[in-house]
């Protein structure tokens, strides 16, 4: 789990969550890091200096900004006489001191407003001297996936719970589809297709490590990963097609390259049907029917899964010895959570403890009924384990105690318990899905250490921070609460 | 095998040379003053106050006593310090060699300390010991002053000790008195030590304590290191009961400045929840790092190492073993840190490939939020997947 943390500390120290409680990246934003990720390519951001600033800070990987993204460095005469000029020059520039074989010109809202239609004759004219490919993105929308795409997914993941192939989940986002789209339309080119060859989306995946653990499976089932798009280089893309099935996170794209070049795709939505040692076994098998090679593949993995399932009876024994309460403030990933914890980790747990907070209900706009299908999830997911877990909503401080004092551990999500002194607590908010038996391993190993080691909050510095209990967990002071409220307020008009 | 501390000779140079008007003279061979002098100087350039008698394969067959007497009056008539340190190593123990009655010859006008350290007999921490009571010897029975104490084990060579006694100066707030720092000190004010109400002695420095109370009638409190809140608090709390103060305002002014400035990294300090780390240091300062990280950020230590009679090599073998992605050490640690591409934090002697002269410490509060800004710095900071963030 070494190689997870260290994903987790060294490049997600950042505050994604406070910068994003205040605002949302640009969908450059999302370009970039398609771009940025390319081993050989160099984006141009076709915008006035600012942009081609700030966007070198790319949101979805802060710890590494594009150094070497250029700009157009767009002014009041090239906004009023044409922005061609400067895109040549910087497309000229860029490629005398870089010599990259792929430069992407990523529009703004400037270059959006003015419609400043990027004209192919560019890239013909610069093809005659050079074998860098040069492509352009189009702005499907003039600003970022608007509110109700986030909320539609919220609520897809309340109402079809145990239906997860009914979710939707991402289509668009932060720039993420136009630029892979780009590269699709204007880079990829027909290629004999060889069987049994996947590509993968390199992004979202819950951090490197799972997508290592994927790659590592499939070799041992016999398919061959031709390339992690867009983390590889111009020329892997350019070949892209030679794979026979894309495994992807975003649908967009994928069914651009479908009905382009044929290449069929397999929509990893969510990771929950694919939690716990039956699901990774689903996950590959759904792979492997595109391959026709369902019936050796499940041999292979029927041993794989048992191996593991062997090697983690000991580690589930030791877990199984203790009982467990959860406790929850943020009740609609407790069904999740509850499927997880008791089928993954074999948690026994004794009680489950939610708090509703109806204002803060309203406040994220989620309404009765998806309220009631919530705790009706909730119910079933506990129905499932075939223990007597008891469940408790807004329990006072009292009988929490109470509960708590009647188990070895509580597990406390996000939240922190620290007004119980001397509880053994742990947080299970870094655990990930991970999709090979070997990174589900560790990750009980690691579920292990912690109970293992649970131990009394009560010193935590964490703890002695004033938090708004509305927007939990943002410092309750003035400015960034207020600040938190009117982006709310001002993002949520946005349908 | 692969040590974890240094030897006898190591331990009590450290106490000599951190009286600060001392000159310590090593009756070895080079190699003890080259490696006593190098895990010194690093952020003292000119602090150094020390020679070697060169020990040679003359002195061997014939005996040190003449090239002893030579060095002595060379430090005396080059140098002439207040109190003059002789250190012996191994090779004068197995010549069993006693220059007792012959050092006490060149006492006049000046106080000269003969300690045998050699490196094959006894416990690092014995070295320190040994030579602070050959301090506590020359003690003198003084008035009391109201409200001062004695810091009993701070050495010269600690990393960031300057700041750090400033950081604990700066937290006991100004109604508490700071006498002497023992053996951090003049001679002088290390003599004058019985003006204190109180010895705070580290941990590990009890045998220190136990000795002046009974000499000096002086009582005494352990405490560990204030690293983190709560073990500052305890210092507070200790402190200022045995002087029968009130601590509460102390610890609310000091508890309420830190929160504000951590208050600026919230999101950050969240962050460090639970994350798995090692610890590798003296007694003294691992525990006290143990208990912050592990109560005070919640983080999992996985793997606690103290230096003394332990291999290095299982250290790396538990290190390697472990989930740990920050590790807090020794410069010596930076290696196994850097195979494993992991986070370092250096903070326990030796410290000899950073310098420390500003105001940052880690002790105190202020040390919390120096060392929350160095540990999220180095998670910041470090060199990983430079060319793209997945693959």
């Amino acid at each position: 789990m070494r190689e997870y943390y260290k994903d987790y500390c060294y490049s997600g120290i950042y505050p994604s969550r406070i910068m994003h409680s205040i605002g949302i990246s640009g969908k450059i934003s999302g370009a970039m890091n398609v771009i940025s990720e390319i081993s050989d390519a160099i984006p141009i951001i076709h915008s006035p200096k600012g942009c081609g600033f700030h966007y070198k800070y790319v949101a979805r990987r802060r710890y590494l900004p594009s150094f070497k993204a250029q700009c157009t460095n767009l002014k009041e005469e090239d906004i009023i006489f044409g922005t061609e000029k400067k895109l040549k020059e910087t497309i000229s520039k860029t490629i005398a001191n870089y010599h990259p074989k792929l430069i992407v010109v990523v529009p703004s809202v400037c270059t959006d407003i003015i419609d400043g239609e990027i004209n192919k004759t560019i890239n013909d004219e610069f093809m005659k001297e050079t074998d860098c490919k040069i492509i352009y993105i189009k702005s499907e929308v003039f600003s970022h996936i608007d509110k109700s795409c986030s909320k539609k997914n919220n609520q897809e993941r309340i109402l079809y719970w145990d239906k997860p192939e009914k979710q939707s989940g991402i289509n668009k986002g932060c720039g993420i589809d136009e630029a892979m789209t780009a590269l699709v339309e204007q880079l990829m080119e027909k290629q004999e297709v060889q069987d049994r060859t996947v590509n993968i989306e390199s992004f979202a995946w819950g951090g490197n490590q799972n997508l290592l653990g994927i790659i590592s499976t499939l070799n041992q089932l016999g398919i061959k990963v031709n390339s992690v798009m867009p983390s590889c280089s111009t020329k892997d893309i350019i070949n892209a097609p030679r794979a026979k099935l894309n495994i992807v996170r975003r649908s967009s794209w994928a069914k651009k390259m479908n009905s382009i070049f044929g290449t069929e795709y397999f929509h990893v939505n969510t990771f929950n049907p694919y939690h716990g040692l039956d699901g990774i076994k689903k996950f590959y098998m759904s792979v492997a029917n595109y391959f026709d090679m369902s019936l050796e593949c499940s041999r292979t993995l029927g041993v794989m899964k048992q191996q593991a399932s062997s090697e983690l009876q000991e580690t589930k024994n030791f877990i199984k010895k203790h009982t467990f309460a959860l406790y929850s403030d943020s009740c609609l990933s407790v069904p999740y959570m509850i499927e997880a914890l008791t089928e993954d980790y074999d948690v026994n747990l004794k009680y489950i403890c939610i708090n509703i907070d109806y204002t803060k209900l309203q406040y994220e706009d989620i309404d009765n009924i998806i309220m009631e299908k919530t705790l009706s999830n909730i119910k079933k997911a506990v129905n499932a384990t075939g223990n007597n877990t008891i469940i408790y909503i807004n329990s006072k401080s009292d009988d929490l105690e109470r509960t708590f004092k009647d188990v070895d551990i509580v597990i406390n999500a996000t939240e922190l318990l620290s007004s119980f002194k001397e509880l053994k607590t742990i947080d299970v908010g870094k655990l990930f899905i991970p999709i090979d038996f070997n990174n589900f391993k560790k990750n009980v190993y690691d579920f292990a250490n912690k109970v293992k080691k649970a131990k009394s909050q009560k010193n935590l510095i964490i703890s002695k921070f004033n938090y708004d209990s509305l927007l939990y967990p943002t410092i309750s002071e003035n400015g960034p609460i207020t600040s938190e409220k009117i982006w709310h307020n001002m993002w949520s008009l946005r349908r | 095998m692969q040590p974890s501390a240094a030897c006898k000779l190591f331990s009590t140079y450290r106490s000599s040379i951190s009286v600060k008007d001392s000159y310590v003279l090593l009756h070895t061979t080079i190699g003890c003053n080259w490696g006593t002098s190098a895990f010194h100087i690093p952020s003292k350039l000119n602090d150094i106050r020390q020679a070697s008698t060169v020990i040679y394969n003359e002195d061997v067959v014939f005996g040190g006593e003449k090239i002893l007497k030579k060095a002595i009056s060379n430090v005396i008539d080059m140098y002439n310090p207040k109190i003059l340190f002789i250190i012996s190593g191994c090779v004068s123990d197995i010549l069993g060699e006693d220059f007792q009655a012959e050092i006490r010859k060149y006492s006049e006008n000046r106080d000269i300390i003969y300690l045998k350290a050699p490196g094959f007999t006894h416990d690092i921490e014995d070295g320190q010991i040994e030579a602070i009571k050959s301090m506590v010897d020359l003690m003198e029975t003084e008035d009391k002053k109201a409200n001062s104490i004695n810091l009993v084990g701070l050495l010269s060579d600690d990393y960031m000790i300057n700041a750090d006694i400033n950081n604990i100066k700066k937290m006991l707030g100004s109604k508490i008195n700071i006498n002497s720092i023992i053996p951090f000190d003049t001679i002088k004010n290390i003599k004058a030590a019985p003006q204190a109400e109180l010895n705070v002695v580290f941990k590990g420095f009890e045998t220190i304590g136990v000795l002046m109370e009974r000499k000096f009638n002086i009582p005494y409190i352990v405490v560990e290191y204030p690293y983190g809140i709560e073990n500052s608090k305890d210092i507070i709390k200790k402190v200022y009961r045995s002087l029968n103060l009130d601590p509460e305002k102390e610890i609310r002014r000091n508890e309420d400045y830190t929160i504000s400035k951590l208050k600026n990294i919230y999101d950050y300090v969240r962050h460090l929840y639970s994350v798995p780390c090692s610890i590798f240091g003296d007694n003294l300062r691992a525990s006290s790092m143990k208990n912050f990280l592990e109560d005070e950020l919640g983080m999992d230590v996985q793997v606690y190492y103290e230096s003394g009679d332990n291999d290095m090599n299982e250290f790396k073998k538990l290190l390697k073993d472990s989930n740990a992605s920050i590790l807090f050490g020794s410069s010596f640690e930076r290696e196994i840190a850097e195979e494993l591409e992991i986070s370092f934090i250096r903070y326990t002697y030796p410290v000899f490939d950073s310098i420390s002269i500003g105001s940052k410490g880690y002790a105190g509060f202020d040390g919390v939020i120096n060392l929350l800004e160095d540990m999220i710095n180095s998670f910041m900071t470090i060199n990983y997947r430079r060319k793209t963030q997945y693959m």
